[in-house]
């Protein structure tokens, strides 16, 4: 999610994805032109998961989809009501 | 216990200077920062073995500031609380915070404490490695061919087409599925669960 944007910037896109029902397990990962601590604090307050700075390359991406992936497995290896069945 | 290089956070000068007679009168280097910002840059320049965090400035930015989060090197980090009821912000953020001392602080517990959270913090450092490898492993058995993996679902939102188009082109090359959009969009919805996803 790009952070810059014109009218609904990634920071305001990412408040209203989260305040979605379907938003809350979504994975968002705030991209950022600039990479201050600032954007940093501000894209965890949005409710992003991640950052990375532009322009990116493959090992960063890589590495912070690894991540996160990992963060997430826990809750994703764990059977849903639906799937249990 | 060798002597460490500790960042100290806390909200007001009485508490910084405490905590900083107590940390140098056990023979250890420290550092200070008394907001969120103060600890970013330190952390950043000073690479502390151990963050010790004042209560009154817990919250995800600062641990953000230590480093836990995605695309950082977590820094161990020892909760300094004022009161016992104090409470971790839930999430894995809080995954390194592997000390919580009530004050009035003891050299004694301090020290015991700094000892744990180098132990723990070198364990679960060691852990990761181990799960890196063990899914390497998995990831490309002996005949070193790798195993799909699941496509992953992406959405790349960038008003820049040729960044959008770049970091599509990484998606695709690192296997995902992508879709690209050039704004972010007041109706996006998820029906089904058919919208993207990380997994």
């Amino acid at each position: 999610m790009d952070v810059g944007m014109p009218r609904l910037n990634g920071l305001d896109a990412t408040r209203r994805i989260r305040d979605q029902p379907w938003g809350k397990d979504l994975t968002v990962i705030a991209l950022t032109g600039w990479g201050q601590d600032g954007d940093r604090a501000q894209s965890i307050e949005a409710g992003c998961d991640g950052q990375l700075v532009k322009p990116v390359n493959l090992p960063d991406l890589e590495k912070v989809l690894a991540e996160l992936t990992e963060k997430r497995s826990p809750t994703d290896a764990r059977p849903t009501q639906e799937s249990t069945r | 216990l060798r002597a460490l290089n500790l960042a100290v956070a806390e909200g007001t000068p009485e508490g910084r200077e405490s905590l900083r007679q107590l940390l140098t009168g056990l023979g250890h280097q420290v550092v200070t920062a008394e907001d969120t910002r103060q600890l970013a840059e330190l952390c950043r320049t000073c690479a502390p073995d151990v963050v010790l965090l004042g209560s009154p400035l817990l919250d995800r930015d600062a641990l953000a500031a230590t480093g836990q989060f995605a695309g950082a090197t977590p820094l161990p980090v020892i909760l300094v609380a004022d009161n016992p009821d104090t409470e971790l912000p839930a999430g894995p953020e809080t995954d390194f915070v592997l000390g919580y001392l009530v004050r009035p602080l003891q050299p004694a517990e301090l020290r015991a404490a700094l000892a744990l959270a180098r132990l723990r913090f070198g364990k679960l450092q060691a852990l990761r490695q181990e799960a890196v490898a063990l899914r390497r492993e998995v990831i490309t058995p002996d005949n070193g061919q790798a195993l799909p993996r699941p496509k992953r679902r992406m959405l790349v939102v960038d008003d820049n087409r040729d960044a959008a188009a770049s970091m599509a082109m990484m998606l695709k090359l690192l296997g995902d599925e992508v879709i690209t959009a050039m704004t972010a969009s007041r109706r996006w919805r998820r029906p089904g669960g058919s919208g993207p996803s990380l997994s």
